[in-house]
């Protein structure tokens, strides 16, 4: 008797859970998108675009490097038909790993700047953010900030913080560097960089920049958009943090400040391209993109949408002139340059 | 050979198909040695591996160290002697337990930062000059030591329960003072079940990921994923698996040296329970204060940052989803920890007699799961069903990955990963009654099925369902693995705070933080009540 209830509580128990299981082979139109933004208003986005073509979107969310892993395990068989990454080192991986299709549309490459996708069009930028220096406004005088290559110099001995060396966006950052000043420069320049952090590097980027408020550092080198979403913050500390400090665009006398973009691309086993391109062109329209503008402080990708007031009130800014692509090139090197810089 | 198979019982066969399942999944990584080491590989090598070695001791070994004193401490206090609110503090000493690391990582990151609350709370009392920093070696082991204590405490205030008040009233007959007789009568006796438990915390501590991870801090379980994902080097994740295989072996041979003892026994099983005596003002005024300042840092601040949050949370925090990762946070753990005491109860019955060499190194070999970290047991369920997903998809023209959609990466490896934990209360229980019911009920002509479940598993049943809960505990707050291989559309309540924690929007995730604390907490004192009344101590080996 005994062993009967018991079996039956466990059969009891996994119906239950493949009862949860979403993943259907039901007749209305569906996209599966993976992506490791995490951002809800990514999710209104997607919402509208079902209301509008009745096209449903399921969501995995996983950060971007295990996302990749998994959308490389699952081969063939994966059911994802759209991936969108914040970065464009990961995009680049996920198209060197044969894991995207180009993008067959003419329109969609035409809305997007060729400096803001791939340039087999793999992949295409939804969003722009730059790597920027937040600077503390009380003990920084803006004039002795210069470029990113400066922060090695002594000056700043003790006055750097960021968040560590496993983050892509530090990696894409250093690996625009190797592009621009070649891989021994870059070990010296890191070596210098790393001496001057005033703490191991942790936690993200928004607690960079309270770590400058705290006085823990001086310099932060950070995205623009969380100090944008710090200044709406809810949370009282955050705000106070956000106002304490201000955004020095680096390198604007030479190289250009680094940016960087989140991206989509369709998968390559994807069976549904018109309706994934459907999505794409969709989250590319002046609506969409002001949304993101708004909401996430992100810089829009299209040259007819303003960016957020914010944004536009710190100034224009020259970007580097590196392709994106050779974020991905230079991944490898450039993390196993900052691993042996003694960036944790 | 065919009539031996024939005559298998369902746990026999459960117990193979486990067994091998394991021994495959172990075996696949071996061919990875005789590849030629990559670049990457060689600077993980010349600059990562030895200070992740280092740092994964010290983090675990200053874990285990401070949630043994802390739970020997506390176990002992409360058994032997009497102070103001002794019997609430008795039961509140667990629910640390309840708190996830990386949710305590999160908060307490938010909470010491420039004028978070922890900040401008002591700089109200004191000014300070440096600001407070909580993401290092040394913030990390007093949250793990805060938090993972119980584990000790249980099994010591078990154990101390156990223990005859005749052995305590001779000791201060003999004039021994206080001191002497917890140093030299009962640390002794405790060793064992103090190593064991001890043992267990390491074993958490190197296993961690949410914690380590956000603090960033260089360990295993930080070195595979990024070796796996962020190089996508999986021979080079593999060889570090392999590398902390054999320290975690290492860790555990020293603990079962250390832990081989007398065993002793009592004459009479009328055993006279221990009557609390009166401290002197000053040491319960200390005993108190300690108790609540560890029961602070490792529950109630963080609960206390939370409510104060909870005005803040926007409605985009209520979604839709939040029914469903109850639901599904509830489903799943039950569902694994039923699983799992199910093969436990199995492989218990299979490998009970005779008692042999080769079957205690099965026993140890199916409880290694516990004692590596989960990014490993990922590794190794990827590698070994990922393929076969991909050919089933292939092979039958589906339009799914079917082992993922049906939950089966994600069970196995679960149930891999917390296996120990039930098997080794099923393991003491079944100790504990020996074979003399056994072996009566099958001269009586009751079959070996009849036996196990109408004379074993009643008499069992405490510590299996003690160990069931603890489990469920365990699950409740698992994220690596259920991040990583959950199907499509399916998230936990830890899932889901991980993602609004990815999003660097911790305090939004506060409703289903306070969801998941409540009700890992309610399974905690449950977990602690069955102990205590099954007078269960041997929850490790």
């Amino acid at each position: 008797m005994k062993n009967k209830s018991f079996i039956t509580m466990i059969i009891v128990g996994l119906a239950g859970l493949s009862a949860c299981n979403s993943s259907s082979s039901s007749t209305i139109p569906s996209l599966t998108l993976y992506t490791d933004r995490h951002y809800d208003t990514d999710q209104a986005l997607y919402d509208s675009f079902t209301l509008e073509t009745g096209i449903h979107v399921n969501v995995l969310k996983l950060e971007s490097d295990p996302l990749i892993t998994r959308l490389q395990n699952e081969g063939v068989a994966t059911p994802a038909d759209l991936v969108f990454l914040a970065d464009a080192g990961r995009l680049g991986k996920t198209k060197a790993l044969d894991l995207l299709q180009p993008i067959t549309s003419e329109v969609i490459p035409s809305l997007v700047d060729e400096s803001l996708r791939d340039d087999d069009v793999y992949w295409v930028g939804l969003t722009k953010r730059a790597r920027v220096l937040v600077y503390s406004k009380e003990r920084v005088d803006p004039s002795t900030l210069s470029t990113y290559e400066a922060l090695a110099t002594p000056a700043f001995a003790g006055k750097i913080v960021t968040r560590p060396s496993s983050h892509v966006y530090n990696q894409s950052l250093v690996s625009s560097l190797i592009e621009l000043n070649g891989p021994e420069v870059t070990a010296t320049w890191l070596e210098g960089l790393v001496s001057n952090f005033a703490r191991t590097p942790s936690g993200n980027d928004r607690d960079q920049a309270r770590a400058v408020h705290a006085g823990i550092a001086d310099i932060a080198i950070m995205n623009t958009y969380y100090l944008g979403r710090m200044l709406e913050s809810t949370d009282d500390a955050e705000q106070a943090a956000a106002q304490s400090v201000d955004v020095f665009f680096p390198n604007q006398d030479t190289t250009g400040t680094h940016i960087n973009v989140s991206g989509i691309g369709v998968t390559a086993t994807s069976s549904n391209q018109v309706a994934a391109e459907q999505l794409i062109a969709y989250l590319l329209n002046e609506s969409s993109q002001r949304s993101f503008a708004d909401a996430n402080f992100e810089y829009p990708v299209r040259d007819t949408v303003p960016p957020h007031e914010l944004l536009s009130s710190w100034g224009s800014f020259r970007s580097q002139d590196v392709s994106l692509s050779t974020y991905y090139d230079n991944a490898n090197q450039a993390y196993q340059l900052m691993i042996q810089a003694g960036w944790n | 050979m065919i009539k031996r198979l024939q005559s298998l019982d369902l746990f026999q066969i459960l117990s193979i198909l486990f067994l091998s399942l394991l021994g495959v999944l172990l075996l696949q990584f071996f061919p990875a040695l005789f590849t030629p080491s990559s670049s990457a590989w060689m600077t993980v090598q010349n600059y990562l591996l030895t200070p992740m070695i280092i740092n994964s001791i010290i983090l675990a070994g200053g874990s285990g160290l401070l949630a043994g004193v802390i739970g020997v401490g506390a176990a002992y206090m409360v058994t032997l002697y009497d102070f103001p609110f002794r019997k609430i503090l008795t039961w509140l000493l667990v629910l640390p337990l309840a708190m996830p690391s990386y949710v305590l990582a999160y908060v307490y990151t938010s909470m010491t930062s420039f004028q978070g609350t922890l900040d401008q709370f002591i700089r109200f009392f004191i000014p300070l000059s440096q600001p407070l920093s909580i993401a290092n070696m040394g913030g990390a082991i007093v949250l793990f030591g805060t938090t993972l204590y119980p584990y000790v405490y249980l099994a010591s205030r078990s154990f101390l329960l156990r223990q005859p008040a005749s052995l305590l009233d001779s000791a201060r007959l003999l004039g021994k003072g206080e001191p002497a007789i917890f140093w030299h009568v009962f640390l002794p006796l405790l060793k064992p079940a103090l190593i064991g438990s001890v043992v267990l915390v390491m074993m958490e501590v190197l296993n961690d990921y949410g914690l380590t991870s956000y603090f960033g801090m260089n360990v295993f379980a930080t070195g595979i994923f990024r070796l796996w994902f962020n190089g996508n080097d999986v021979e080079s994740a593999i060889r570090l698996s392999l590398i902390i295989l054999f320290v975690v072996l290492i860790i555990l041979w020293i603990e079962s040296g250390l832990r081989k003892h007398k065993p002793y026994g009592y004459a009479t099983t009328r055993i006279k329970a221990i009557q609390r005596i009166q401290l002197p003002n000053w040491v319960k005024a200390i005993t108190v204060i300690f108790m609540l300042v560890v029961l602070s840092i490792g529950f109630f601040i963080p609960l206390l940052q939370f409510m104060l949050w909870f005005p803040f949370v926007t409605t985009v925090a209520w979604d839709a989803f939040f029914s469903l990762a109850l639901w599904n946070t509830v489903a799943l753990s039950t569902g694994i920890a039923l699983l799992i005491a199910l093969i436990a109860f199995a492989l218990n019955q299979t490998l009970r007699q005779p008692k042999s060499f080769f079957r205690q190194g099965l026993k140890r070999f199916a409880t290694l799961g516990y004692s590596v970290p989960g990014s490993i047991i990922a590794l190794a369920v990827v590698m070994l069903f990922a393929p076969i997903d991909r050919w089933l998809f292939v092979q039958f023209d589906l339009n799914f990955l079917v082992l993922t959609s049906f939950f089966v990466l994600l069970v196995i490896a679960l149930v891999i990963r917390y296996f120990a934990v039930s098997f080794n209360f099923t393991e003491s229980g079944f100790q504990k009654i020996g074979m003399k019911f056994t072996q009566a009920s099958y001269t009586l002509g009751k079959s070996k099925m009849a036996t196990a479940f109408l004379i074993d598993l009643p008499m069992i049943q405490q510590g299996l369902i003690a160990g069931t809960l603890i489990v469920m505990v365990d699950l409740f707050k698992e994220l690596p693995l259920t991040l990583f291989l959950r199907p499509l559309g399916f998230d936990t309540l830890a899932t889901r705070i991980f993602q609004f924690a990815s999003d660097e929007q911790v305090l939004q995730s506060t409703p289903l933080a306070l969801l998941l604390i409540g009700i890992t907490s309610v399974f905690v004192l449950f977990a602690n009540r069955f102990m205590i009344k099954g007078k269960i101590d041997e929850s490790i080996h």
